[in-house]
């Protein structure tokens, strides 16, 4: 019998190459997903700042009813589905009008089902108003009543000119105000409190009565101090210190009064859509704008506008309004601090399990554990940090250094949240990123790099110092803009430690020793789910938010990219250089 | 020196030539070394430490809340006192003070026990007839044989630290107050021989006990201060009422809530009354009758309020001990009605139960027998401390406000000091993972809701239903992530051209930097809004993608090699992305729609089969709601599980790829060399042999969504459930501590109980990152001999 020796036949196609193709959805899912997000948060981010065209809505509301008319930008263009009378389902096409004016409204935005509307029409004259209160507003102005009682015509063709220099003169008032407010004055208050805690102190400690015409010290049971001298003295010079600054005081606030003369003398006058004459002051409004009037570089104009003004203008209206650049400096001023604390931490930390210490199963446990740390959610990082830095760290700083503000205001200075403990905690957290990094950085540098250095006579220090640590320099920069990117995106551990949704003073300013660490900050991220989710109106902030959002991606998107980039640089490197 | 030198007869040893300077090593570079080397080894060990330092802190802060009430009897000075009389405490335990003889207050110095008296006298001579102390307003409520009620406030003197009060000075003070007349026409009704007492704020209730000839009689009569804006106005007697007719038998103890609505009224025939006011009717009206109260025969002897006066505690003659709280109940006529019912029971003591007392700050009480001690803890029915043989029998047993301190005096009128040390007894493992009845509800539950609006709120710290959302966040995002990433990581490690992974790679691990807040404003804002009606959509979906996908391969794969080739391979994915695309689109804007409302119609059908198809509604939102009578949230699993997808993806893909990748090319080679198809290479070598880097990939990504915290805050409605429902929210242990953490008090439990989460969130992803990276270097040494 003759066996069948024949190799079963060999399949027409390849097998599985419908199962590869089933695996490419995978990818193909991940990709649409990543360029999904990145594309909608990159529109609507840039589209903040873009001006809309601004229409005027006629609208019918009943078959026979009064026509409406409205002034309103198109946010959204949808289809409802709703039951009609049969019970069966029916889509109306809707539009989402932004007109502004919530005062007068009540809302700022309102559904238009496209079918109610008569008339729709660009009028070229409306226009944006951005304002100090209130938020935006679409109006149709009709004119500027000025100060000497002349009117400017909307009509005219310098009244767009006009407008602007007005606007900006208000605006120039405001800022002189707005410095000597926050500059000189606030300086001040801040020395009246101290002084103000000064003489608080003497009075907490020191019981001071009149016996016989002549005012007589005495110190009290529970006295906060009970070293001062002569505290009858002491307390009289604070006394006349506090005059002084009083004085002071009040001639800053005459300038200001004198600044503000002219404010809200000129007037705008517009109307609604009802030819109801309507007047707002001037000064009211921070920037005005005719978008309909506006060709693609116009429109470009208004775009790097808003777009300096969102980086650089402190925000307005419980930060829906204006610009972010507090939290864009708080983010900063973080993100550096983490920077300068956790490099030289992690580098020696890397220096030496990978240069000094005794490879074995101990160090490879404990390496094993700092790389685990990087898998640690960020919010129990958070948890350490509050319960550690904050309460025991600054309560312990308070107790030694500032324990006459803790007695008498029972204010806590560093025993709160702050930068600086946010900074700490975050740097605790990249950590294990910087270590592993420096680490891969040291153990890739050539063994025969550091034979010819010892070789040279050159003591194990030298040898890292000239030799190990430029060549791992780059692995070293990788772990750094990694946990630099990983800190700059991170919220949790910070809604804990020390982020606010509005600092009244950045960390670092012109003031006192320039540098509060102990200050409080706002940050990019919790800036986004501050306005997301804990603003009044948040359709009306989404704009704001997306363009946030956007800042923040591009920043980390940035940070990384660089990473990967010196990384792959160094791989390279190293793959060429092998002995 | 010179060679000739060197002597002949005797070879000196060998002597090294003196280094020349120039080529020794100088002091600054040892210095320097030595330094730096000091330096590293130090600034490396506090690296350490401060590694492990998270993990003790994180233990040293949870530690205490499962450390048992200490309680210490101060055995230095134990005075001996009268016995006649009422014994008070004041709120920092130091100073205790005896109502003696009905016209005088001894303030107790309890270093050498002497007893300082301080008088009060009643207006017209009127004489006391029964009084009672409330501990929790330092004050005794009195009668008269004039039949009135008053109270008399005493001030210690001290502050709550024992330190002398500015106000007084450090003297004590005792106040009669203004009384009242019981009755509405002013005329005692025989004589009053008890009395209770209660302040609701705005409105005060007396209840009292007259002997009238052999009846005992029950009155309760209300005070009621009218405030305006400018001042408190007076005190006004606004409701006289006799309960006599509703209670059968003798009344023996009565108690009036804070709210000044409920009495409960304990009779000598051991029922127990409970009478509700009703605010139309201005009555009192008896709602419930407790009949044989601990199932047998066993006689009351002790029925207190325990704080917040939603339940009393009874104790019974035999050592029984249980707790009654007021919870709706369904009645036999099917209306639901909020009644007393028994929801805890201790231990029985060795005796009747004699004593109790309760703190005022929380629901800790302590119960004495003749011959036993016993601190509980109302919420949890844990016994925080206990005295099983005590050496005296006590006769008076008072506490403070707080019940830090209290005192038990001996019938030969010694007076035994306590202080008491339990910064914690809500908590304990009871707490945090049992299920615990709490005061209302009308059955054990594990809940959390850690604040409440008042004082007197019963914090519910049970961590399951934290930690049940966390699994259930981490389950919705892994159903999705794990099937992405792993097949993408398959697709990119074997299939795909090398220059090509390099781009796709990176773009992998952008994603995973993409801050959460991001995603989580993405999910919540953007995407919730718009997913909320097109769930239907969303179903069709998550069929058709890869049906279609699968179709859409087979056609392909079974064309003649000259259409195949026209893709070549490592392009699959380009073509997938618009056939994703189509699909997508076509199931949003209109497969959801035509496909809703028969799908409802259907499962309607179906429904109506055991008669519960009768709902409202025709989308899929009210089906779920009317028709499932399930929750329905625009912020859901469904949103989590997919924003956190955009987070987990990319790590378990990162990781897989890599262990893909890894595998050795010969193994590769020699399976290509015997002619297996690619997709036979990867399944049978490649797969196989990096199944420990995805299960290690797959434990990482597993870490990293069980942390995640701005996601799930952001984009559920963070509402405590324990609900598998993949439309409704949840809380997860992260999200939790970002929302209560900064508003909770250091050191307080809701604070050590949020610090025991992150520790729970720090073993979890600890152990789980330390199994992979284990399970990982297993891999590399054993592939590495390949």
């Amino acid at each position: 019998m003759d066996k069948d020796l024949s190799l079963p036949p060999a399949p027409k196609r390849p097998i599985g190459e419908a199962k590869i193709w089933l695996t490419s959805i995978g990818l193909a899912l991940g990709l649409i997903m990543i360029f999904g997000l990145l594309g909608i948060i990159v529109y609507n981010g840039l589209e903040a700042f873009w001006p809309k065209t601004a229409y005027a809505f006629t609208v019918q509301n009943e078959p026979e009813g009064e026509k409406t008319t409205i002034y309103g930008n198109i946010t959204k263009d949808q289809t409802r589905h709703v039951l009609n009378a049969e019970g069966k389902q029916e889509s109306i096409h809707e539009y989402q009008i932004f007109t502004g004016n919530k005062e007068k409204f009540g809302q700022a935005f309102r559904f238009i089902d496209v079918h109610r509307i008569v008339n729709q029409e660009e009028l070229p004259r409306l226009m944006t108003l951005e304002r100090l209160e209130g938020g935006k507003a679409i109006v149709d102005p009709i004119g500027i009543k000025l100060q000497n009682g002349s009117v400017l015509k909307a009509t005219d063709s310098e009244f767009l000119s006009d407008f602007q220099r007005l606007t900006d003169e208000a605006d120039h008032v405001r800022k002189s105000v707005h410095r000597i407010e926050k500059g000189d004055i606030g300086a001040i208050n801040n020395k009246l409190d101290e002084l103000q805690r000064e003489v608080k102190i003497i009075e907490r400690s020191y019981d001071i009565r009149e016996v016989n015409g002549v005012s007589v010290a005495t110190l009290k049971d529970n006295p906060i101090v009970d070293d001062i001298k002569n505290p009858i003295a002491e307390l009289a010079k604070l006394k006349e210190q506090i005059g002084e600054l009083h004085r002071e005081y009040e001639t800053y606030t005459a300038q200001v009064a004198k600044l503000r003369e002219h404010e809200g003398k000129d007037i705008l006058l517009y109307q609604l859509g009802n030819n109801d004459v309507q007047e707002m002051p001037l000064d009211q409004i921070v920037y005005g704008f005719m978008p309909n009037e506006l060709g693609f570089f116009g429109k470009l104009g208004v775009f790097w506008h808003h777009f300096t003004g969102f980086i650089l203008d402190d925000p307005r209206e419980a930060n829906t309004e204006g610009g972010i650049f507090p939290a864009i400096f708080g983010t900063f001023i973080m993100t550096v601090l983490m920077s300068m604390l956790v490099t030289p931490i992690g580098v020696i930390g890397a220096i030496y399990l990978r240069e000094y210490a005794k490879q074995g199963p101990l160090v490879q446990s404990v390496r094993i554990c700092v790389n685990n740390l990087a898998g640690v959610p960020s919010i129990v990082f958070g948890v350490f940090g509050l319960g550690f830095f904050v309460y025991y760290l600054g309560g312990s700083i308070d107790q030694l250094f500032y324990w006459k503000k803790l007695a008498v205001d029972n204010t806590p200075t560093f025993g709160t949240s702050g930068i600086l403990w946010a900074s700490l905690t975050l740097a605790l957290m990249t950590l294990p990123v910087v270590i592993v990094s420096t680490e891969e950085a040291l153990s890739a540098v050539p063994r025969g790099l550091r034979e010819a250095a010892l070789a040279c006579g050159a003591s194990k220090w030298q040898m890292i110092q000239r030799i190990i640590l430029p060549c791992a320099l780059p692995g070293v920069m990788t772990g750094l803009i990694l946990a630099m990117a990983r800190g700059a995106g991170e919220v949790a551990p910070l809604m804990v430690t020390g982020v606010v949704k509005l600092a009244p003073s950045l960390p670092i300013d012109g003031e006192g020793p320039f540098v509060h660490l102990e200050r409080k900050f706002m940050h990019l991220g919790f800036h986004i789910y501050d306005v997301g989710f804990q603003s009044p109106d948040s359709d009306a902030a989404q704009p704001m938010v997306f363009a946030t959002t956007l800042l923040l991606i591009l920043l980390v998107v940035v940070m990384n990219l660089a990473a990967i980039l010196i990384r792959n640089k160094l791989r390279k490197r190293y793959q060429a250089s092998s002995f | 020196m010179n060679q000739d030198d060197i002597p002949t007869q005797e070879q000196p040893a060998y002597q090294p030539k003196p280094v020349p300077k120039r080529f020794l090593v100088s002091k600054a570079t040892l210095w320097c070394d030595r330094i730096m080397t000091k330096l590293i080894i130090g600034g490396g060990f506090t690296v350490i430490v401060a590694v492990f330092g998270i993990l003790f802190f994180l233990l040293a802060v949870t530690l205490p809340l499962f450390k048992e009430a200490e309680v210490l009897e101060d055995v230095k000075t134990s005075p001996v006192v009268p016995t006649d009389g009422s014994w008070g405490l004041d709120a920092s335990g130091k100073r205790p003070y005896l109502f003696r003889h009905g016209k005088e207050i001894d303030f107790l110095n309890q270093e050498d026990g002497t007893l300082t008296p301080v008088p009060f006298t009643l207006p017209d001579n009127e004489q006391i007839t029964a009084y009672t102390y409330h501990s929790g307003l330092g004050l005794y409520p009195i009668a008269t044989d004039a039949g009135k009620v008053g109270l008399i406030t005493v001030k210690s003197g001290l502050n709550g630290h024992g330190d002398p009060d500015v106000e007084t000075g450090g003297k004590p003070e005792v106040k009669v107050g203004e009384l009242y007349p019981v009755t509405e026409s002013g005329e005692p009704i025989g004589k009053i021989i008890g009395l209770t007492y209660a302040d609701a704020g705005d409105k005060k209730v007396f209840v009292t006990l007259h002997q009238d000839a052999d009846k005992v009689r029950t009155f309760v009569m209300s005070l009621e201060q009218s405030r305006s804006l400018v001042s408190d106005g007076e005190l006004e007697p606004t409701g006289y009422f006799e309960l006599s007719e509703q209670i059968d038998g003798k009344p023996s103890k009565i108690l009036a809530n804070m709210a000044g609505d409920g009495i409960v009224v304990v009779t000598d025939k051991n029922e127990i009354v409970y009478f509700a006011f009703d605010e139309n009717t201005e009555t009192w009206n008896k709602k419930q009758t407790i009949k044989q109260a601990f199932g047998n025969d066993e006689g009351i002897s002790v029925c207190e309020w325990l704080f917040g006066d939603m339940s009393f505690v009874l104790g019974g003659k035999n050592g029984s001990l249980s707790i009654f709280s007021l919870y709706p109940q369904t009645q036999a006529d099917g209306t639901t009605t909020r009644l007393f019912g028994k929801t805890k029971e201790f231990e029985p003591l060795n005796g009747p139960i004699t004593h109790y007392i309760s703190s005022y700050i929380n629901r800790s009480f302590l119960v004495t027998s003749p011959t036993q001690m016993k601190l509980c803890y109302g919420t949890t029915a844990d016994t925080r401390w206990e005295e099983p043989k005590l050496n005296f029998s006590p006769i008076q047993v008072v506490g403070n406000h707080e019940l830090t301190s209290f005192l038990a005096q001996d019938a030969e009128g010694k007076l035994h000091r306590y202080s008491v040390d339990d910064k914690h007894p809500e908590s304990g493992t009871k707490a945090l993972v049992g299920k615990i009845w709490y005061e209302g509800y009308d059955a054990p539950k594990w809940m959390w809701q850690s604040v409440g609006g008042t004082d007197d709120y019963e914090s519910k710290i049970s961590l399951m239903p934290l930690i049940f959302g966390t699994l259930k966040g981490t389950f919705y995002a892994l159903i999705f992530a794990v099937p992405v990433a792993l097949l993408a990581a398959v697709y990119t490690s074997h299939f795909m051209p090398a220059s090509v992974k390099k781009v796709v790679k990176p773009l992998m691990e952008i994603m995973a930097s993409l801050p959460s807040v991001v995603l989580g404003f993405f999910g919540a804002l953007y995407l919730a809004p718009k997913m909320e009606d097109k769930v239907p959509a969303i179903i069709m979906m998550a069929i058709l993608i890869p049906a279609v996908a699968i179709l859409f391969a087979w056609f392909w794969t079974t064309r003649p090699i000259e259409w195949r080739n026209k893709i070549s391979h490592g392009l699959e994915y380009i073509v997938m992305i618009p056939v994703i695309l189509i699909i997508a689109w076509v199931c949003w804007c209109y497969l959801g729609y035509w496909v809703e409302e028969p799908i409802v119609d259907m499962v309607r059908g179906v429904m109506s089969l055991w008669g519960s198809g009768d709902f409202q509604g025709t989308t899929f939102p009210e089906l779920w709601r009317n028709g499932f009578d399930m929750a329905y949230e625009q912020r859901n699993s469904l949103v989590v599980g997919f924003i956190m997808g955009f987070a987990v993806i990319p790590v378990i893909f990162t990781i897989s790829e890599d262990a893909l990748s890894n595998v050795p090319p010969s193994l590769i080679a020699a399976s290509e060399a015997l002619g297996a198809s690619r997709w036979q290479i990867v399944k049978t070598i490649v797969i196989p042999i990096a199944s420990a880097g995805i299960f290690s990939a797959l434990m990482i990504g597993l870490g990293r969504a069980v942390g995640e915290t701005m996601i799930v805050l952001m984009a559920t409605g963070n509402t405590p459930i324990m609900d598998w429902n993949i439309f409704n929210g949840m809380r997860t242990l992260s999200a939790n501590i970002a929302t209560e953490l900064p508003e909770a008090a250091q050191g307080s439990t809701h604070y050590r109980v949020l610090f025991l989460g992150g520790l729970i969130l720090f073993s979890l992803t600890f152990v789980l990152n330390t199994i992979a990276e284990i399970v990982r270097q297993r891999l590399r040494k054993r592939y590495h001999i390949v």
